[in-house]
């Protein structure tokens, strides 16, 4: 049962374990901090260029850009979701 | 007064229509159909944050400033990256401690105090008035748009929309008391009305763009040839508004007080929050996409009209003839009022009456009956602040714009929203904090946005803003401290931060919350943490009685509810904490039995005024409590610990306790598990067994693929769960088990010897043979590698769907055990069935070495007696030439006899460890003719016709006489078993040579072609043909050891050729080289060569 010293076990984390530390990393607070911040960077740059940019190209930035935020958000919170909790057990706890 | 008919009436039929739907999903409800309860609903009702600000003023909005409009939209979407752990947080909290309200979460998090709650009520409430004057004012306005024939059509519909809202509010959110109780009804009226003004706001947007105009291409481009464009870019589209925009709107997502409700106190599962995230951004994308159009449409085609931006939305179907379109935006407008003013009012009158009403009345105790009338309390707070927001319509509607009102109120609000959310993290926010942060974010946001308001109205010498109070510059509210040349609304949000976020960690850090707070503090904080233990029935002597706590709660609830639902609220409690009537409660279940009324008091009236109730209950006598006391002091006296400790302690042992469990269950499962497989050593029962043991603990379906479970080769077996139990284990189908071998998952990890985990979704996931594993059924699987003495010998692979997931690592760490185990007892049993071949192996040898040595001794002893008869006849010796013709006879079968002992030699030679060559250049095709030659007699007697074609001289490193052996058994082999004509080949290219031997005899099956190079093995049996079946064997060996290899090919009835390919390079495949002997003797000589390598290799057991 020892997980220590078993080649097996150690590739078994590397598998296993790839999803689950992705998972991980995707819930950790952290994460979601530095996502919102670069969402924020990425879409403050119309603003930044207006009025060079346009406000056709600027609007058609933003909703490009907001648009492919949303659907990272989808994709995050398709892997955060917890399995399910067997034995009253939360993997947040 | 005509035209007003039908606003009324279709006013009054879509709010009808709502009415019915709800009740139709709270009867739903009630039969445990849930329709309210769904994700999509939950997403659905989150758009009442689209109220008509979002309809008409963000069109305003976008024509004088351009694309920071979508600041508002694009704040939620940013900030949703976070609600996954800040609103599922508070939904965890309000679950346990029945929050009721934003200010109620905050009044939770600080002290449960009183004071706090009511100073966030009263910000909260000065604030929101704008708000719902808001929704009030552009509800009129979209009366008097589609209505214009009508004089004063704003006079007469305002007080009907007042009256409608307020009977609305009433009827859908405040039937019952509870306000933790969800509100189904409400829920599902929200969500379609989102559906209704998403529709409407959709329509008008392509009719804009597609009808008025030829497309967004052409709109901007008539926007920018008109110079519209230009002057919308030039205005007050600047980073510091957007950054502040994005913030505010980032916060009032969650924190507005009707968003809180349903994004918190409505949510019927946590999991709906993950939907939420993406969900509600993409419906903010979808109702924004048309909104710059609008403004332009609208700049382009009513600009020179005189029509405010806040209209276009309905002016533009109305002025260009689509009064169908008219009327879909016009009740597109009142979803997004009449859900706003609703869901506000409803967690505003909440928050009255606990806030505020309940702590004067808790003062005066001549209104204490008021407490048995708090939900007409709340449906008075209710109809009053309908009532001032249309009067702050009448007073100050005409002077501001739609979005000014609403920043104004969005900022008013959200003061206490950095507080919570600051509470929720840091543990040393303290309550002093909070009351001063409360109080000095407010007076900034009065002073820096409601004074130049009243200033503006008259109300204030407009001095005040001009040059400040006193004449002091300094001071002046939208330049304070001298700070100017912002935009008034960033210029307020930034003093607020700087006022309310410095008082609130200054007091926090001077006035730092107690012990008990902080103890408090630290199961909101932790909200995530396992639920603290409940203490269980005590060895303490009861010191309570419970017939007489159940009286006292019944008169504590009966101030609020009627007396029976207040006994059956005070039963509910006792039954929590295990009490039994008649009987006592210990210490520690009175405790428990305190707590559990505080937070069932705390679901209709707020966490502070449920601590201020049993703080005037008292439930506890002062001896009970000392006893209380007294318990918790033992309790920790035992342990030795101060309670932060305990906290610490109870959670290690509980998870101590977790992992026993779980470890105490492996064992449990891995003792079955070496039970059942040391049960039989057969390999079918041994898999079958296997399979089986693996559901439906970690999957639920295994497959078991054993790579050599037999001489036929692989096997597989799997079991389902979801198959009939008597059915649920069965071998695969010879066809899956070929494919298995082949694919990629398994080739993966039988190459590795490591577990491959594999996800339909995320990773490209090949199809399993034998219908395993087919999506979408299943969506993870963990295929393990049957690895025992350092060979993979198979693999197992588990299947899992959505439901039922393996759980990493604890799951793979059983698995791999488990694994391990299967491998042992697959090789256990793959090694029994070959003892038990071996055995019978050599007992069919034994039987044919008994044969085969026995034949030739029958004629040789026969030889034997006949020259003895010669050299006995009396007188008459034999001549030289009979006794030469008998010895010969008798040498013939003796050479028969030495050839099977040298067989037996070789055979038993090469198994410890390879011939010996002796390498010297060989012509191939000369030691052919040789060995033809040699055996022509042979041959001729078999009736075999030998030709021998070489193709090219054949010149290579090879071991003369072992070649010679080769093309011998190869001949001998054709000669016994396919008599008739033989072809002889030899060929070579460059680097290859190459031997066929080709028979026209019966040929050979498939099945049987690997198999006959093996000792001992024949294709057919040994009654039909003589020998050993080593011959085929030897030559494999000779050829290995030379470095190259043979094969046949075959088919039954068309005959079979034997290839031997030999390298030609001096060294490839050397094993050993012995020693360079003499050229072979002549053909004549070849008995005596042969001979001697034999007795050579005896004396040199190293040979």
């Amino acid at each position: 049962m020892s997980q220590r010293g078993n080649p097996a076990w150690n590739a078994a984390a590397d598998d296993a374990g790839a999803v689950a530390r992705w998972r991980r990393v995707l819930r950790a607070p952290l994460f979601g901090g530095a996502v919102a911040v670069l969402g924020f960077l990425v879409l403050l740059w119309p603003l930044v260029r207006s009025p060079s940019m346009g406000v056709a190209a600027a609007d058609a930035f933003l909703f490009g850009a907001w648009a492919s935020f949303i659907a990272m958000l989808a994709a995050i919170a398709r892997v955060v979701r917890p399995a399910v909790p067997r034995n009253h057990e939360d993997d947040d706890a | 007064m005509r035209d007003l008919v039908p606003i009324i009436a279709i006013a009054t039929a879509y709010v009808a229509l709502l009415f019915a739907l709800a009740t139709w999903a709270e009867r739903r409800e009630g039969r445990g159909r849930r329709i309210a309860g769904t994700s999509l609903a939950y997403v659905l009702s989150l758009a009442t944050y689209c109220t008509t600000w979002t309809f008409y003023g963000s069109v305003g909005f976008a024509t004088s400033t351009g694309l920071l409009f979508l600041a508002v939209y694009v704040g939620p979407t940013l900030g949703a990256a976070l609600w996954w752990h800040v609103l599922r947080k508070m939904v965890r909290i309000k679950n346990t401690h029945r929050v009721t309200s934003v200010v109620d979460l905050l009044s939770l998090r600080y002290g449960r105090s009183q004071l706090l709650a009511a100073m966030a009520t009263l910000a909260v409430l000065t604030a929101i008035v704008p708000y719902i004057a808001l929704q009030l004012k552009t509800m009129i306005a979209a009366s008097v748009l589609v209505a214009p024939q009508v004089v004063g059509v704003g006079k007469l519909v305002g007080p009907a929309y007042v009256v409608l809202m307020i009977v609305f509010t009433i009827v859908f959110g405040l039937r019952r008391l509870s306000p933790t109780e969800r509100h189904p009804g409400m829920v599902v009226a929200l969500a379609t009305e989102a559906v209704v003004k998403l529709v409407a706001f959709l329509a008008v947007g392509a009719f804009v763009t597609y009808r008025l105009f030829d497309g967004f291409g052409d709109v901007f481009q008539r926007a920018a040839d008109a110079q519209v464009v230009q002057s919308v870019l030039g205005q007050k589209g600047t980073v510091s508004a957007w950054i502040t925009m994005v913030l505010v709107s980032a916060l009032a997502v969650v924190f507005l007080p009707r968003q809180f409700h349903l994004a918190v106190v409505e949510n019927s599962d946590e999991d709906h929050v993950r939907t939420a995230t993406w969900g509600f951004p993409a419906y903010m994308l979808a109702i924004t996409a048309f909104m710059l159009p609008i403004a332009f449409g609208g700049l382009l085609l009513l600009g020179k009209a005189g029509f405010a931006g806040d209209s276009f939305v309905l002016a533009l179907p109305v002025m260009n003839g689509a009064p169908a379109l008219a009327w879909l935006v016009f009740l597109g407008g009142l979803s997004a009022g009449t859900g706003m003013i609703m869901c506000e009012t409803i967690t505003v009158a909440t928050m009255v009456s606990n806030h505020l009403v309940l702590p004067i009345v808790d003062a005066l105790p001549p209104l204490a009956k008021l407490r048995r009338h708090l939900l007409a309390t709340r449906w008075c707070a209710a109809a009053l602040l309908i009532v001032a927001g249309f009067g702050y319509v009448d007073a100050f509607g005409s002077r501001y714009d739609l979005v000014s009102m609403g920043l104004v109120a969005h900022v008013g609000v959200l003061i206490t929203a950095p507080i919570i959310l600051a509470g929720l993290y840091w543990r040393g926010a303290s309550t002093v904090g909070a009351a001063a942060a409360v109080l000095a974010g407010f007076a900034t946001w009065a002073y820096t946005l409601i004074v130049p308001i009243f200033a503006r109205a008259g109300w204030l010498p407009p001095a005040l803003v001009t040059k400040g109070p006193a004449g002091i510059s300094a001071l002046r509210p939208e330049a304070l401290l001298g700070v100017s040349g912002l935009d008034p609304f960033v210029h307020a949000f930034v003093w607020i931060l700087v006022a309310s976020g410095a008082t609130f960690v200054f007091g926090s850090l001077l006035f730092p919350a107690s012990a008990e707070e902080r103890a408090r503090v630290e199961r909101l904080v932790g909200a995530f943490e396992p639920a603290p233990v409940r203490p269980g029935r005590e060895a303490a002597r009861p010191t309570a009685d419970a017939a007489e706590k159940r009286s006292r709660i019944v008169a504590l609830f009966s101030e609020y509810h009627p007396r029976e639902l207040a006994e059956r609220i005070a039963d509910g409690c006792l039954e929590r904490i295990g009490a039994a009537l008649p009987g006592g409660l210990s210490p520690l279940q009175l405790a428990w039995l305190q707590s559990e009324v505080e937070t069932s008091l705390a679901s209709f009236i707020g966490a502070a005024a449920a601590h201020a109730a049993m703080k005037r209950a008292t439930l506890a006598t002062s001896a009970e409590a000392r006893a209380i006391s007294k318990s918790y002091a033992k309790l920790l006296a035992d342990l030795k610990v101060p309670p932060a400790e305990l906290h610490r302690a109870i959670d290690y042992h509980r998870e101590r306790e977790r992992l026993l469990a779980h470890e105490a269950g492996a064992q449990r499962f891995l003792a079955e598990v070496s039970g059942r497989l040391a049960s039989s050593l057969d390999l079918d029962a041994t898999g079958r067994a296997l399979v089986c043991l693996a559901v439906p603990r970690f999957a639920e379906a295994s497959l078991l693929w054993v790579a050599r479970a037999d001489a036929n080769g692989a096997r597989a077996w799997k079991c389902d769960v979801e198959s009939a139990r008597s059915d649920r284990v069965c071998a695969a189908p010879a066809a899956a088990v070929a494919m298995l071998g082949t694919h990629p998952i398994v080739v993966r990890a039988v190459e590795s010897g490591r577990p491959v985990v594999s996800r339909s979704g995320l990773d490209s996931w090949a199809p399993w043979p034998g219908g395993l594993g087919e999506p979408p059924r299943f969506r993870d699987a963990a295929t393990f590698a049957l690895v025992a003495g350092g060979r993979s010998l198979g693999t197992l692979t588990l299947f899992a769907s959505e439901r039922h997931r393996f759980r990493f690592p604890e799951d793979a760490a059983l698995c791999e055990e488990f694994a391990h185990r299967a491998a042992i007892a697959v090789e256990n049993a793959t090694l029994f069935r070959m003892a038990q071949d071996a055995l019978h192996a050599r007992e069919e040898f034994l039987a044919v070495a008994s044969h085969e040595l026995k034949t030739p001794l029958t004629p040789l002893r026969l030889r034997l007696q006949a020259v003895l008869r010669l050299v006995s006849r009396d007188g008459r010796p034999p001549s030289p030439e009979q006794l030469a013709a008998s010895v010969r006879g008798v040498d013939a079968h003796v050479q028969r006899l030495v050839g099977l002992i040298d067989q037996l030699l070789d055979a038993s030679r090469f198994a410890t460890g390879g011939p010996a060559l002796a390498r010297e250049r060989v012509d191939l095709g000369a030691s052919v003719r040789e060995v033809v030659e040699r055996h022509g007699a042979e041959l001729v007697a078999a009736g075999c016709d030998v030709s021998v074609s070489v193709r090219r001289q054949v010149v290579g490193s090879f071991d003369r006489v072992r070649i010679g052996q080769v093309v011998t058994n190869m001949l001998t082999n054709a000669m016994k078993y396919a008599p008739g004509p033989i072809e002889v080949v030899v060929d070579a290219d460059a680097l290859t040579a190459r031997l066929a031997v080709r028979d026209r005899g019966a040929g050979i099956a498939p099945h049987d072609q690997e198999r006959i190079f093996r000792p001992f093995e024949r294709a057919v049996s040994h009654l039909q043909a003589s020998g050993f079946g080593l011959g085929l064997h030897i030559v494999r060996q000779i050829v290995e050891a030379h470095g190259g290899a043979i094969h046949v090919e075959s088919a039954p009835g068309a005959g079979s050729t034997f290839v031997v390919e030999l390298p030609l390079g001096a060294t490839a495949g050397m094993t050993r080289v012995a020693q360079a002997r003499p050229p072979p003797p002549s053909p004549q000589h070849g008995l005596d060569v042969h001979d001697r390598r034999s007795i050579d290799g005896l004396d040199r057991p190293d040979a």
